[in-house]
């Protein structure tokens, strides 16, 4: 796939987030009232209005102190779990560029893509404060908006340290070899193929991002294995009832007789 | 020749078992128009999908409610112990010339019961924790999903029977659903003993 991808070189980011601001403004989205929750992250979570979130977490390695950072955003999967989720036809789609979409004018509110997320990225909300649409779902767009003009994506074009790096895809494998050499991990969602890769110094679970991401294994049974399975079983029993009235017939009490019906 | 005729369901049990099929179908076929995709365009007959949404969430009530009355009302005959077993009621279903020794209800009917009544339970606390996904966690909540799917697959192959058997496949059971009657001779084929003993 002709696929771009957002590039996020934590080693890179100074925690500024100027990508959350950017996002919001681009994006429209409202400030949400805080208070101090004891760490430099802020907002608290993602939200129906907030797309993406800058993570501080500190962790000890070996008696050390590393201050880490990370972002919540959605990851754009090539075997995206909302898409798997969502019951209704273009409610989420995937562009040429590789942005998974949530259609809000089309979305019905089931919440099912709240719950098909590795990631734990979309945002339900009922409030509809701003006018963004009542019981709708939301999250960060990929700005497919702006690439459609021949822009970046509002964190990218914002982002003053360059951690977060709008390439194509294709520049994977040559961004991983260098990576190596500067001791860096390449997440990159592994099956899922996300098109936000991030290069780790730590692990992981140290940047709020799932070891093994996977689609979650209900989810999967789900829509991958019983939907199908279901389907097949149904047309199978309807079948089967034909046939038995075909073959065998239908068991006909004669008045009186009391034994058998049909010979 | 005068029919004779024998009372099988009271009115209140008729009725009981039309609201739970009215609402069973409305719940396929709202669910239907979510389970997959391909099979969108079924929300259009309830108004698009969200009133098809709204109208599976409250018809929901209904159909839990009338699982626990239904139930309730056959659980004598569901509980007794018969004389038949499940290789009888199969060969019932092949063989026209015999016929389980059953009881009020046979073998088939059991299993069939206990599992409408499971099965509608099943439906409707899952349905309930899909209604209001944000009570239970995200681990739990991604699992109602999948139960609500493979129970609603389950029931509907049950149902399925339940309904040919019913109908085309048992000629003189569907009364029971009209007038609450059925012939004598068909008591006496079906449900030899529940005829001998209780009619
Ligand atoms: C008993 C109470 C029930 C409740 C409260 C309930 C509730 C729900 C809810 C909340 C959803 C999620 C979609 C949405 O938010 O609109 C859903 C989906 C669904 N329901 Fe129910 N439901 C019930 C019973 C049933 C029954 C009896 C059937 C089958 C006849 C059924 C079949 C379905 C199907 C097929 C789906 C689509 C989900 C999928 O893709 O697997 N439901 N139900």
């Amino acid at each position: 796939m002709a696929g771009k991808m957002i590039l996020i070189d934590t080693t890179k980011c100074t925690g500024c987030r100027a990508c959350q601001v950017a996002c919001k403004q681009w994006n429209s989205l409202s400030a949400v009232a805080t208070r101090n929750l004891g760490t430099h992250e802020n907002p608290p979570d993602l939200a129906y209005n907030t797309y993406t979130k800058i993570i501080f977490s500190e962790v000890e390695k070996n008696g050390e102190l590393a201050w880490y950072f990370g972002q919540h955003r959605c990851m754009h999967c090539e075997d995206a779990g909302c898409m798997k989720a969502c019951p209704v036809p273009g409610a989420i789609t995937r562009d040429a560029n590789g942005a998974v979409v949530i259609n809000q004018e089309l979305c019905t509110g089931c919440k099912y893509c709240v719950f098909g997320c590795p990631f734990n990225v979309p945002r339900y909300d009922n409030k509809n404060a701003e006018g963004y649409g009542v019981d709708k779902a939301f999250k960060c767009t990929l700005c497919f908006d702006r690439l459609a003009m021949g822009e970046q994506p509002a964190c990218t074009k914002t982002c003053p340290t360059g951690a977060l790096f709008f390439t194509e895809k294709a520049k994977l494998p040559e961004i991983a070899s260098s990576a190596a050499q500067r001791g860096l991990k390449v997440y990159d969602g592994g099956s899922l193929k996300t098109n936000v890769v991030f290069l780790l110094k730590g692990e992981p679970e140290e940047y709020g991002l799932p070891a093994k991401p996977a689609i979650p294994t209900p989810t999967f049974l789900w829509r991958t294995i019983m939907k199908p399975l279901g389907i097949a079983a149904m047309v199978a029993g309807i079948f089967g009832v034909i046939a038995h009235y075909s073959y065998v017939g239908p068991k006909d009490i004669e008045e009186g007789d009391g034994k058998g019906g049909k010979h | 020749m005068a029919e004779i005729l024998v009372k099988r369901a009271s009115p209140i049990q008729r009725l009981s078992h039309w609201i739970h099929m009215v609402s069973f179908i409305i719940l396929a076929l709202t669910g239907l128009g979510l389970y997959a995709r391909s099979f969108f365009g079924l929300t259009g007959l309830f108004g698009g999908v969200d009133m098809s949404r709204t109208i599976h969430h409250y018809t929901g009530i209904v159909f839990f409610a009338t699982t626990f009355i239904i139930f309730f009302q056959w659980a004598q005959a569901i509980t007794a112990r018969g004389e038949d077993s499940l290789v009888d009621v199969v060969r019932s279903y092949l063989d026209h010339d015999f016929h389980a020794p059953a009881g009020k209800l046979n073998f088939g009917q059991k299993m069939f019961a206990w599992f409408a009544f499971f099965g509608g339970l099943v439906m409707g606390l899952t349905g309930f924790a899909m209604w209001f996904p944000f009570v239970l966690g995200r681990g739990l909540q991604q699992w109602m999903y999948f139960l609500h799917n493979a129970f609603f697959v389950g029931l509907m192959l049950f149902i399925l029977v339940h309904l040919y058997l019913g109908t085309f496949g048992n000629p003189g059971s569907w009364r029971i659903m009209v007038s609450g009657t059925v012939t004598k001779a068909w008591a006496k084929a079906h449900h030899p003993k529940w005829d001998a003993e209780e009619v």
